[in-house]
């Protein structure tokens, strides 16, 4: 029988303790994290961590700091059940653990040289954040920035604190819709695949990574392609019931993938005979 | 490969040699009309001289002057290496300090006395799945570390079965410690390994003749045929990617009561439940995992979101991970024909069945 090390922190959860809660919207919060061991959390754009309560339970979150320093964890929250509601009653000082990180990466490596379109719907924005850091922080390995974002109603946008910063990114365009806007605002209203008639992009030189809802990403993937772009550039990070975040607990099963350990982030020829496909 | 003949009166003394041995020696045991795998004392408790009879939604046992040639029960080698509730940590939180208790390890030493070579390819298949993959169950590795195989080869299949499709049995060809074959005058027994050879040391027997191989064959080859159901596994899974909208799941799922018996009594399925038990006074917290089943609702629910609310939806997620899915994920089927998920479904629903049906394009 051949030997097999568990990476560490796969199976037991590690200490971290809440350095800092940031309200981003009326139920999404950004949780700061540091190791209480004082060692490194390093982990790559589009990874996530099983982030745990003690006695409550775990959930799977990606990442969204800065995928250049190894110091801290920043995880973005939604208050959406019985763990994140427990979560969202914890403070700076507090403790959670977690297991990770886990998962395939956003392909930051691979997309240097190229313009890189980032469409995040919702919370969906989370796991795009690092990759905005990333991109701003190497500036000059990448071409053109075009981020999208959309968002149910204005008090939905993510990371408004943020955007006058990502505004400021050189050779870069920031878009924002909204389905429903109310009587303060002014800006686009729509699906976010309406936003594609106000700029233009290089179909042949653009990888585009997605995430959001299914819906809103698999009608993302059609608009692009039909305006060109190969799906050969296309990057999708999908969402299931996760339990291990290690392929062992089957919850996440898509198809013939194992969401966790062969995504969360796809390419989208990996994953289109399935994807779409009613509750595969 | 070395193989011997031993009197039928010596089957008893085999497993006594092998609890000799050191191992926690789990036999197939008659237990209210049902053949249930159980950890034993001596091998006076074994099974012996009946068969089963197997049919969709139905299980017997009857009384048969085969020794030790019956097909399996409920039970597969997944409930001893693999067991439904298992721990993996306890931790203790003392404000900002936490610290592991307890931390899983392996079990006893096990030895599976008489499975059938359809659950021998079963360990394979959870093999490739819990330990081959990027990441290994710690638990599982630890358990198959300290594992002893001895395979009862069939002679009398059931009417469920369908190994022979699935290339697993009638007759195991390797990956064992000892291999028995049930003939007229005394059981073959063919040796895997040194520890099987240490198995049969003291017993008595004498060495194969080429006649009794040539009935092994005869008897394995013809149980080929005495199989109750069959399925046409070439290109399976290309043809089951065709239709993995077709309508049939629906129909199936008419009669499918989601109770999750088919997933339970699989050999192969290892989807599990993680859960967090804290102590009343909220100071610890144990880790548990619990087998668990694609067909209940809640396997693919979050909150705010479903991705399988419906039943024909889970019905298909369970078929083609077995017949296509697997297939992509660990190279080979995770089904191994043992027809266990036909008899244990209280309503009959035969798998080989609907694996044809939703290939069919109605006009």
């Amino acid at each position: 029988m051949s030997e097999h090390r568990m990476p560490e922190g796969c199976m037991v959860p590690r200490p971290m303790v809440i350095e800092n809660v940031t309200d981003e919207t009326y139920n999404v919060k950004t949780f700061r994290l540091r190791p209480t061991d004082g060692g490194k959390v390093e982990y790559n754009p589009g990874q996530f961590n099983m982030l745990y309560i003690f006695g409550v339970g775990e959930v799977p979150v990606t990442a969204s700091s800065d995928p250049y320093q190894s110091d801290y964890l920043d995880h973005t929250v939604r208050a959406v059940g019985s763990v994140t509601n427990v979560m969202f009653t914890l403070k700076k000082g507090d403790h959670i653990m977690i297991r990770g990180p886990f998962g395939t990466t956003w392909p930051m490596e691979e997309m240097k040289g190229k313009d890189v379109m980032v469409v995040g719907g919702g919370i969906g924005m989370n796991p795009l954040k690092s990759v905005i850091i990333g991109v701003a922080k190497k500036r000059s390995d990448y071409g053109k920035l075009f981020l999208l974002h959309g968002a149910r109603t204005p008090q939905d946008l993510l990371f408004t604190r943020d955007h006058e910063d990502w505004r400021k990114i050189p050779d870069s365009e920031f878009l924002v819709t909204v389905d429903a806007g109310d009587d303060k605002w002014k800006g686009n209203v729509g699906v976010v695949t309406t936003l594609f008639d106000k700029f233009k992009f290089d179909p042949n030189n653009t990888v585009a990574l997605l995430c959001g809802p299914e819906v809103m990403m698999y009608f993302t993937a059609k608009e692009l392609m039909k305006r060109g772009l190969p799906s050969s550039s296309l990057y999708l990070s999908m969402e299931r019931h996760m339990k291990c975040g290690m392929g062992l607990c089957g919850h996440c099963q898509t198809g013939p993938f194992f969401v966790c350990k062969d995504g969360p982030i796809f390419t989208y020829d990996s994953i289109s005979r399935f994807f779409g496909v009613k509750q595969i | 490969m070395n193989a011997f003949v031993m009197g039928k009166d010596q089957l008893k003394g085999l497993l006594n040699e092998v609890k000799e041995l050191g191992y926690n020696v789990v036999a197939p045991v008659l237990e209210d009309g049902i053949i249930r795998l159980c950890s034993v004392e001596s091998g006076d408790q074994l099974a012996t001289n009946v068969v089963t009879v197997q049919s969709p939604g139905r299980y017997a046992v009857k009384e048969s002057e085969l020794v030790f040639s019956f097909t399996h029960g409920p039970d597969s080698p997944k409930r001893f290496l693999y067991p439904p509730l298992r721990k993996t940590w306890k931790m203790e939180k003392d404000g900002g300090h936490f610290e592991l208790k307890e931390a899983a390890c392996g079990g006893d030493k096990i030895a599976l006395f008489g499975i059938k070579p359809c659950d021998l390819a079963s360990i394979e298949v959870l093999d490739r799945t819990l330990l081959r993959g990027k990441y290994a169950d710690p638990q599982y590795t630890s358990m198959r570390s300290n594992t002893a195989l001895i395979v009862a080869n069939c002679i009398e299949p059931s009417g469920t079965c369908f190994c022979a499709s699935m290339g697993t049995g009638p007759r195991a060809k390797a990956g064992f410690d000892l291999a028995l074959t049930e003939l007229p005058g005394g059981f073959l027994v063919e040796l895997g390994t040194e520890l099987g050879e240490q198995m049969i040391a003291h017993l008595q027997k004498r060495a194969a003749k080429p006649e009794d191989l040539k009935d092994a064959d005869r008897l394995t080859e013809a149980a080929r045929s005495k199989m109750g159901r069959e399925l046409d596994t070439n290109n399976l899974r290309d043809r089951l990617y065709a239709r993995l909208e077709s309508p049939e799941f629906k129909e199936i799922a008419e009669r499918c009561l989601g109770c999750a018996n088919c997933t339970n009594v699989c050999p192969t399925c290892f989807c599990t439940m993680v859960q967090d038990i804290p102590s009343l006074d909220g100071r610890t917290s144990e880790r548990q995992v619990t087998w668990d089943s694609c067909f209940t609702y809640q396997f693919a629910q979050v909150a705010g979101g479903h991705f399988r609310p419906e039943l024909w939806a889970r019905y298909r997620q369970w078929m083609n991970h077995k017949f296509a899915y697997w297939l992509d994920q660990f190279d080979t089927f995770g089904c191994i024909g043992c027809g266990r998920c036909i008899t244990w479904c209280p309503v009959g629903i035969d798998v080989t069945e609907s694996v044809k049906d939703v290939q069919e394009v109605k006009q």
